[in-house]
């Protein structure tokens, strides 16, 4: 609802209890119910307070006011360095790199056809040094933030099938991450070191690389007329 | 004699805060509370973006609507305070006039107290609502459990600018009582300041907004509120010597 819906149904709302209150010189509700709602009221921000520090929050997806640039910087010295990332073989997203395929299909053929089926799939071919007949398959995201918050784990990857001596190389259906920022409120980030002004929209979203590591056996011949593809060492 | 004189001015000026506090209904500040609380629950802004097949969206909760509308409440509360049937009450008891000012300024000071108190802690009920109903890892946290310091200064701030706002409302209740042009040249004079973004009209804002040191804002509120209420009373003294 926009803030303007918000602004007008509320001004009419007050229109409404000023009318009435005007019009009337009962009481709209007897004492002690008012007594009874406030008491409860106060009773449910009671608890409210006490369940929110009792809650345990791990789960929760820790972003942060301060440092998104630093963040965001870190994560683009990633992307600079993928290739130097992967070969540590720290997939598990330490190295700001993670792992979320790998797969392995065998191929007697000498010849291997890549068939993606778009061209936003950024596929890395690295030559094996033994000739096994075996493809080794995996998909590496950089970082990917939400106002600062790391989503990487949430990006799925490309569906591979081998399919005689072409690998259909298929980008997973469109999908949406729908996230729940809870932010300081403008009167309290201004005593915070925090930025204040961002809850009606902004924020930032950085999406890191997807790659698509394909190692081949020695002698294999790869074929494809598709441009985004790169040849490692 | 003195001291005697002034245990009794004070002994009245809390028989008329106890009367006049009991007076103010909390179930209107407490049902625009959740009002605003239910206008935040699909949150208050958001924000997307796409890529490679992704769309990300990003939907914000804050307790700002909250404040804003117990900020509003704050200040009708003040503006009815000068109001003729509210002034009434002093005569349900023996008083004078600094017993009065005296338990006026206590109710009204209690009346922002309370007022930041439950706003701030109402933004938890949207917390724990978020918490229950959404998949932990999709909500982003930065203020999601304040330290309790933290807290503790998001309640004196909050307190700060209902003190404000109750003194603007007390003088907008005194120039009302003047002459009734003032309910409608008050708001329009605000609004269209706000609308033409005049450059006063702002730095005034900012003198308040861009203070980030709760010292020198209480300080800065403390000067305010004082010159706003001093202006309420000689506009109130002038108009009581006129009837």
């Amino acid at each position: 609802m926009s803030v303007l819906n918000v602004f007008i149904l509320f001004i009419i709302i007050c229109v409404a209890v000023i009318w009435y209150l005007a019009k009337t010189k009962k009481p709209l509700l007897p004492n002690a119910f008012k007594r009874y709602c406030v008491g409860f009221y106060s009773i449910v921000l009671i608890v409210a307070t006490l369940l929110v520090y009792i809650l345990p929050d791990t789960g929760l997806a820790q972003g942060t006011d301060n440092d998104q640039k630093q963040r965001l910087a870190a994560a683009q010295r990633v992307d600079y360095n993928l290739r130097a990332l992967i070969k540590q073989e720290q997939s598990d997203g330490s190295n700001g790199v993670y792992r979320n395929l790998s797969q392995e299909f065998t191929l007697d053929a000498g010849v291997l056809t890549i068939n993606p089926d778009n061209t936003d799939i950024e596929i890395w071919i690295e030559r094996k040094t033994s000739a096994d007949g075996k493809i080794e398959a995996k998909s590496y995201v950089t970082t990917h933030l939400v106002e600062g918050a790391d989503f990487s784990s949430k990006i799925r990857p490309p569906e591979l099938e081998l399919d005689g001596n072409t690998l259909q190389v298929r980008s997973p259906e469109r999908y949406t991450l729908k996230y729940y920022a809870v932010k300081s409120d403008l009167i309290f980030a201004q005593f915070r070191d925090s930025t204040p002004g961002v809850a009606f929209g902004g924020g930032s979203t950085f999406f890191g690389r997807q790659v698509l590591l394909l190692s081949v056996p020695a002698g294999m011949e790869v074929r494809s007329g598709y441009s985004n593809i790169v040849y490692v060492d | 004699m003195m001291s005697l004189h002034e245990a009794k001015t004070l002994d009245i000026a809390r028989k008329q805060y106890r009367y006049k506090l009991k007076a103010i209904s909390f179930l209107g500040l407490i049902l625009l509370q959740i009002i605003a609380l239910v206008l935040s629950i699909g949150g208050i802004g958001m924000h997307g973006a796409s890529n490679q097949g992704i769309y990300v969206s990003v939907h914000n909760y804050t307790g700002d609507l909250v404040s804003i509308f117990t900020l509003i409440w704050i200040f009708f509360i003040a503006v009815g305070h000068t109001k003729k049937y509210a002034r009434n009450i002093d005569f349900t008891l023996v008083s004078n006039r600094l017993s009065s000012m005296i338990s006026d300024w206590g109710v009204l000071a209690t009346v922002a107290v309370l007022g930041a108190l439950s706003a701030t802690l109402s933004r938890m009920v949207l917390w724990v609502a978020l918490y229950l109903t959404v998949d932990h890892d999709m909500i982003i946290t930065t203020a999601f459990r304040p330290a309790v310091g933290d807290l503790l200064v998001d309640i004196t701030a909050f307190t700060l600018y209902a003190l404000l706002g109750v003194a603007a409302g007390y003088l907008t209740g005194i120039l009302i009582e003047i002459s009734k042009l003032f309910a409608v040249i008050v708001p329009a004079v605000f609004l269209g300041l706000m609308a033409v973004q005049n450059d006063l009209f702002l730095r005034l804002i900012g003198f308040y907004t861009t203070e980030s040191s709760l010292l020198f804002f209480a300080g800065k509120v403390a000067v305010s509120a004082a010159l706003l209420f001093v202006l309420s009373l000689q506009i109130y003294n002038r108009m009581e010597v006129e009837r």
